[in-house]
């Protein structure tokens, strides 16, 4: 009887234990294979090199250099104490912050964890040698970015960086994890699906100790593309080193299509900072920065236009035949409105058309701005493209502000005055522009009438990008823009003209002048947008200093960039 | 006697060392350790001398065993002691004598020396004078002969196997004459005072028992194991990796795998399939003993037999629930199965004991 309770028992538990492997074998199963899987298989990441970034005549503005990482493999680290001490006088580096980094890396016990990225060649070799000293520790070998001409080209170019939480929630959905290298800014950012390449790598079958004991499949990385800019390296030197020590913004741009030749920012930064590892302190630097070293003043910064914006009024007046190019106006330094003076700069007496836009006198535009008044103003600021993104292959674009009494009454709530059409007409006021949009205003009059879109990308691999047919043209008739643009040669040629300084033997170039009064904050702003030759222009250019004083100032560093880019015979 | 029953018996015994070696030769096939080349010819080498113990004892007559239950107590005791005193003099804390070319582990030996000690006591005609005196010679004097060779198997430290002891003492206890109130009082009493037992367990097998309820407290450490092996059989599903095939062993994720986590590498590459059929081996096995068990009118004979089948099943069962993760890991190996010399020749002679049995039911 006891003898059939102890069988009864028995079989009992044999059935448990039975129970125990349907449950783990059968209901479980494929949650276990699973992690069979995942114990014994990796993916070993194959990292894609990123396309490099050209210049138009293929010189190399970003490049992927050679780089060496230092890495543990944590379950082969024996004396972490002694090893670590060892490895940070090799690296002259501290050794808490090394740590700091190997448990931030750290993953599985034998996957490799990066311990310092970018480290000397010099060192590299050091604990390549005494690599039997240090049990667990290895080289990796790794591409890294490299900016050759540091800041020449910052803001267009932009870096790269680890990709970040707000951008990997974004672009998971695009193939982008965690840790991958992304671009940040300028054209880094705005082609980083045709630079980043794709990733390969390899699924390899591993033993407890995470050897490799087969490669059960592997897919290579595959390059990313290269790409070719518009910028021409030489011009963007020639510029970038005429702002350096100022604040501002050079573009020179081909007006029969857009490609932008230069494009300067400043000041500037040195993009290779944020590649490299131990920089944190110079990216706060230049995140404190009160000068704004990151941002792209030729596309993002917004500043009145001051007396380039006559350019856009004499057309609007002659279009609309408010006057005819012998109306001629009466300066004496002044004009009175509501019991308010607006002044000029001088006194120039007779005034007509071409003389005020010569010597760029403020009260014979104040009396196109009481002719045309606000809604013809803004129409042809609008006509002009101010207000609207030039759409740009940036990332990051302002598109200004045209007044008008709508948007007055909407956030000023105030009716719109005369006075205000006075500040137009010169400029002045709520009118805001990004340096690249003056300058695809005045393409549009080199161009007579045609609109291009500026862009900075010229060709992938190798392979020209298609170019619209044919452009767009402004609502105007060409005869008033020839009529314009005639006058804006005179800035330059007259003798009387704004911008004489700038007259060259041997270019014709023509212009307006704009010098900014700004409320209270330092100097004016110093405007100088022009294209040459005359005849047939090569480039439609800016240069803008930001609280750099008068328009002349801007004319010293045009003619600076003219006469050098004849030296080196790019005209 | 019923011829059929033994050579079912050494039909079943044979398949099970077969699976055995199979499954020995998979787990060592790419084992880093030293002469794991050696462990499957080793074992080959035991399971023939083990099948030699198991005809020479089936042949023999099963009261000599009886004979010789007092010699062999005290012999296992002085085993015991020996490794103890050795294994904290000389070798740190080990388990094993280092008797030439292999290591006889005295536990083993112990759990055979209690089963023929219990049984030939527990079958002894008693001279009873009242219920004190029954519980004396039915309950106490047995438990002391029974905690002896446990606390020295306990202090090696082997936990599993001092419980296994226990756990026969326990069942021998009951199969004998004691009344089932004693019993349950007696059993009632050890479970109040088990938590003051926790204090006497070394710090790993506490450890052992905390990750037992939950193994991803140390998953790295002492969960390791069990993670692993669980992974292992689940991983098998039904039809199992193949031989040879499974990732897990090959790969050497799995540790302990040629002795006590054997089958987890059998659950791996045979699947549930495999697995059953093991399984219900033992089953077959433990059916056929209990009819020796019980048909024999023998007192001697049938505890002897009963103590052979609870070790023997309780071993496997314990065995496969900790590779399961059902059961704390205690380092009991699969009887026949795992590698292991002392382990597989005392089995061997248990299977002879009850074959020997079975030869001579019809003698008394």
């Amino acid at each position: 009887m006891r003898l059939k309770i102890l069988h009864i028992i028995i079989v009992v538990f044999f059935l448990i234990a039975l129970l125990g492997l349907v449950y783990t074998q059968v209901f479980k199963g494929l949650f276990y294979y699973r992690k069979s899987q995942n114990n014994c298989i990796r993916i070993v990441p194959q990292q894609a090199k990123r396309g490099l970034v050209l210049d138009r005549n293929a010189a190399v503005l970003a490049d992927n250099r050679m780089s060496f990482n230092l890495a543990i493999i944590p379950q082969e680290l024996k004396d972490k104490e002694q090893e670590f001490l060892s490895i940070s006088r090799i690296l002259d580096k501290d050794k808490a912050s090394l740590e700091k980094e190997f448990r931030k890396n750290q993953s599985l016990p034998f996957v490799p964890a990066i311990v310092a990225k970018n480290i000397d060649k010099k060192q590299a070799i050091i604990l390549e040698q005494k690599k039997s000293g240090f049990p667990g520790v290895i080289v990796e070998q790794d591409a890294q970015r490299f900016y050759p001409f540091h800041g020449a080209a910052a803001h267009a170019i932009g870096y790269v960086g680890e990709i970040d939480k707000t951008r990997i929630t974004k672009l998971k959905d695009y193939g982008y994890k965690v840790k991958d290298i992304i671009g940040y800014s300028g054209l880094e950012e705005f082609y980083d699906a045709i630079l980043r390449g794709q990733e390969g790598g390899a699924q390899i079958e591993v033993d407890n100790r995470g050897i490799p004991v087969r490669v059960i499949a592997d897919r290579l990385a595959q390059r990313g593309r290269d790409i070719t800019l518009t910028l021409d390296l030489r011009i963007q030197k020639i510029a970038s080193d005429l702002l350096e020590g100022k604040r501002g913004a050079i573009i020179v741009m081909d007006p029969n299509n857009g490609e932008i030749l230069a494009m300067v920012s400043s000041p500037t930064f040195d993009p290779n900072i944020f590649v490299s590892q131990n920089s944190g302190e110079d990216i706060n630097g230049l995140l404190n920065n009160k000068n704004s070293p990151l941002l792209n003043r030729a596309v993002a910064g917004l500043y009145s236009p001051g007396s380039v914006f006559k350019a856009v009024v004499a057309v609007a007046a002659l279009e609309s035949k408010k006057i005819d190019i012998y109306s001629s106006f009466f300066c004496n330094g002044k004009m009175n409105l509501g019991g308010r003076d607006f002044n000029c700069w001088s006194k120039h007496n007779d005034q007509n058309l071409e003389q005020a836009i010569m010597h760029s006198c403020n009260v014979f535009f104040y009396h196109l701005g009481l002719l045309l008044g606000a809604d013809l103003l803004n129409k042809y600021a609008v006509e002009f493209g101010l207000g609207s993104l030039t759409g740009i292959d940036l990332p990051v674009e302002s598109k200004g502000l045209v007044p008008s009494r709508s948007q007055k009454s909407i956030f000023k709530k105030e009716a719109w005055f005369p006075g205000d059409s006075l500040n137009f007409s010169i400029g002045q006021g709520d009118l805001l522009l990004t340096p690249l949009q003056a300058v695809k205003l005045m393409a549009i009059i080199a161009n007579n009438g045609i609109i291009i879109k500026p862009h900075l990308l010229k060709a992938i691999e190798g392979k020209d990008i298609e170019l619209p047919k044919k452009y767009r043209k402004v609502n105007i008739k060409a005869e008033t823009l020839a009529r314009v643009k005639s006058y804006l040669l005179g800035v330059v040629k007259s003798e009387t003209g704004t911008a004489h300084l700038l007259a060259m033997d041997n270019l014709s170039i023509a212009g307006k002048t704009g010098t900014v009064q700004t409320a209270g904050f330092g100097r004016q702003h110093a405007w100088f947008v022009g294209f040459a030759p005359f005849e047939k222009p090569k480039i439609v250019f800016c240069v803008f200093l930001e609280h750099g004083g008068y328009s002349s100032e801007s004319c010293v560093i045009a003619k600076e960039m003219l006469q050098e880019m004849l030296k080196e015979k790019i005209f | 006697m019923n011829k059929s029953i033994n050579n079912r018996i050494i039909l079943i015994t044979i398949s099970l060392m077969s699976i055995g070696l199979v499954a020995i030769y998979s787990a060592t096939l790419q084992s880093s350790l030293e002469g794991a080349k050696l462990i499957f010819y080793r074992q080959i080498i035991w399971v023939v001398i083990g099948i030699t113990t198991l005809l020479v004892t089936s042949n023999l007559n099963y009261r000599r065993f009886y004979e010789i239950a007092y010699l062999l107590y005290p012999i296992s005791i002085i085993l015991l002691v020996i490794v103890f005193v050795l294994g904290r003099e000389i070798y740190g804390a080990q388990r094993w004598l280092e008797l030439g070319w292999f290591n006889f582990q005295p536990s083993e030996f112990g759990k055979l020396a209690v089963i023929l000690f219990l049984s030939r006591y527990l079958s002894q005609k008693k001279n009873y004078s009242g219920k004190i005196s029954k519980i004396w010679q039915g309950l106490i004097v047995p438990l002391f002969f029974a905690a002896i060779p446990m606390g020295l198997v306990f202090l090696q430290p082997d936990l599993g196997s001092a419980a296994l002891i226990f756990l026969i003492f326990l069942i021998l206890v009951f199969l004998s004459d004691i009344e089932l109130k004693q019993l349950l009082i007696f059993i009632g009493l050890i479970i109040a005072a088990i938590p003051f037992m926790w204090h006497f367990l070394k710090e790993y097998q506490k450890d052992r028992l905390l990750v037992f309820l939950n193994p991803n407290v140390d998953p790295l450490g002492a969960g390791y194991t069990i993670i692993q092996s669980k992974i292992a059989i689940g991983s098998g599903m039904f039809w199992g990796k193949g031989w040879l095939s499974g990732t897990q062993n090959q790969l050497n994720f799995l540790p302990e795998r040629h002795t006590d986590f054997i089958f987890s590498v059998i659950g791996e590459e045979w699947g549930f399939l495999g697995a059953m059929v093991l399984i219900i081996l033992y089953f077959l096995l433990l059916n056929e003993a209990m009819q020796i068990a019980r048909h024999s009118k023998d007192k001697f004979a049938s505890l002897l037999a009963a103590g052979v089948i609870s070790l023997i099943a309780f071993q496997a069962i314990i065995n496969i629930s900790m590779t399961l993760g059902i059961f704390p890991v205690v380092g009991l190996s699969l009887p026949f199965i795992s590698y292991g010399g002392s382990s597989l020749v005392i089995f061997c002679f248990l299977i002879g004991t009850l074959l020997s049995i079975n030869k001579r039911r019809i003698i008394f």
